[in-house]
């Protein structure tokens, strides 16, 4: 190796640790000058009480007193109002049922003719219940009412100033499906200033439960539970957690005057 | 032949700073940048593969929505060509209303010789897309090639875009 190739070797080497220590001088001020640390999401917590609707009456009737109350802890956990018939399947003398627990609703069993549950023996399957059998008492278990448009014949009249009775089963249904939602319902953002005021109700379509609970064409909805729509977070919160919610007031603006509407979900 | 080597040293300059480059500092700032906007990345595991960074398991929240949960990003930053991979998009189930909720790839591509856009590919359930990023106009525009399913299923999401001859289902948005 001739002294030209050995001085073209070590100048090579030469550049490349400068190159590597401007690198790395560079890496250490962006180091420097970048910050330590990402953004991270933490979903607010309501800090507000859940949400009571208090009316006059509640206030002037006296409290109920209830007297000898007496409290069977195997009826409270194990009664038959704590289970859900699910689906059944009859055939002649055989046949089975689905049943669920309420306070457990992913869990689901299949309980044959002759079976029991929770100590309900199940002896009759017919058309729309099941007839259970505990301690010489017979009990009559209905099917539940999954379907929407069962459910739809239900609908009582609203009143006004009452609170109307919604079934938690089609409101699930609804969560299911947000696409039926915007099929029976259009509603339209309200601004103010730039600012959301509210949603406006701009069709309701007839015959499905938004047509009995009250609501009506150009209906501005500007509170949920005693809070505020100022962005459709605020509106698709509402729609994520309906499954959780038990009541239900919506203050809208009908006739340049705002209304209160109250729905308790059972 | 000195052209040669100029070019030669500023590769490697190029790939030396690419190298001692904080990646995860650098992602961190995009964070930043992001989160006036209501954009917030979250619950992402960021492991720096030197020369590019990849992100894996992010949740991404919109207007403190979750959007999306985007299982491998891969961020490369080349100076002359930068581009960010996205595979297994699983939209939310709120989006999922308006197309099919799964998204297999997504490339966003941006280069020195046309710094004013930045385009994009994006394949899944619902067809194809291309998209683009019109930093100078602010327009952000989309072709959408929909797939059966989206024709069949979301029918009523694609009634808001325009559709032009060739049977392209076109949409802009200025942001």
């Amino acid at each position: 190796m001739n002294i030209a190739s050995k001085v073209r070797i070590v100048a090579f080497l030469t550049r490349l640790i400068v190159i590597i220590i401007i690198g790395k001088v560079l890496g250490l001020l962006m180091l420097w000058l970048l910050p330590n640390e990402g953004i991270d999401f933490y979903e607010q917590k309501r800090m507000l009480p859940s949400h009571h609707p208090y009316t006059v009456n509640a206030f002037i009737e006296p409290p109920t007193m209830i007297k000898d109350l007496k409290i069977d802890v195997e009826s409270i956990q194990t009664g038959i109002d704590t289970m859900i018939l699910k689906g059944i399947y009859r055939k002649k003398k055989t046949g089975f049922v689905i049943l669920e627990m309420k306070r457990d609703p992913n869990q689901t069993d299949v309980i044959g003719i002759g079976e029991s549950y929770n100590g309900y023996k199940l002896i009759e399957i017919r058309p729309s219940n099941a007839v259970f059998e505990k301690g010489s008492r017979h009990y009559v278990l209905d099917l539940m009412l999954d379907d929407l448009d069962a459910l739809r014949k239900q609908h009582a009249p609203f009143v006004e100033g009452e609170p109307y009775q919604m079934s938690r089963a089609e409101i699930k249904e609804y969560a299911k499906n947000f696409g039926k939602i915007l099929e029976d319902i259009s509603i339209i953002e309200v601004k103010n200033r730039g600012k959301l005021k509210g949603f406006k109700i701009t069709r309701i379509r007839a015959n499905t439960p938004f047509s009995y609970i009250g609501l009506r064409k150009n209906d501005i909805i500007v509170k949920i539970n005693n809070e505020p729509l100022k962005s459709y977070a605020d509106a698709l919160n509402i729609y994520q957690n309906i499954n959780d919610i038990k009541e239900i007031e919506l203050i809208v603006i009908r006739n340049n005057k705002e209304k209160e509407l109250r729905y308790e979900i059972y | 032949m000195k052209l040669r080597t100029i070019i030669g040293y500023g590769m490697l300059a190029l790939l030396t700073i690419l190298y001692f480059v904080p990646k995860e500092n650098l992602y961190y700032q995009l964070e930043h940048i992001l989160q006036p906007y209501g954009i917030v990345i979250h619950n992402e595991h960021l492991d720096d593969k030197k020369l590019w960074l990849e992100i894996t398991q992010a949740k991404l929240y919109v207007k403190k929505l979750e959007s999306m949960q985007i299982e491998k990003t891969r961020i490369m930053l080349f100076g002359i060509h930068n581009q960010i991979d996205l595979q297994g998009i699983t939209l939310a189930s709120t989006l999922g209303q308006f197309v099919p909720n799964k998204i297999e790839t997504a490339k966003l591509s941006h280069t020195f010789y046309d710094p004013l856009n930045i385009t994009g590919e994006i394949s899944g359930k619902f067809g194809q897309a291309e998209v683009n990023f019109d930093l100078y106009n602010k327009v952000f525009s989309a072709k959408i090639e929909p797939s059966k399913l989206m024709k069949y299923k979301f029918r009523t999401t694609l009634e808001n875009f325009t559709r032009d001859a060739k049977g392209v289902y076109q949409y802009e948005y200025r942001f």
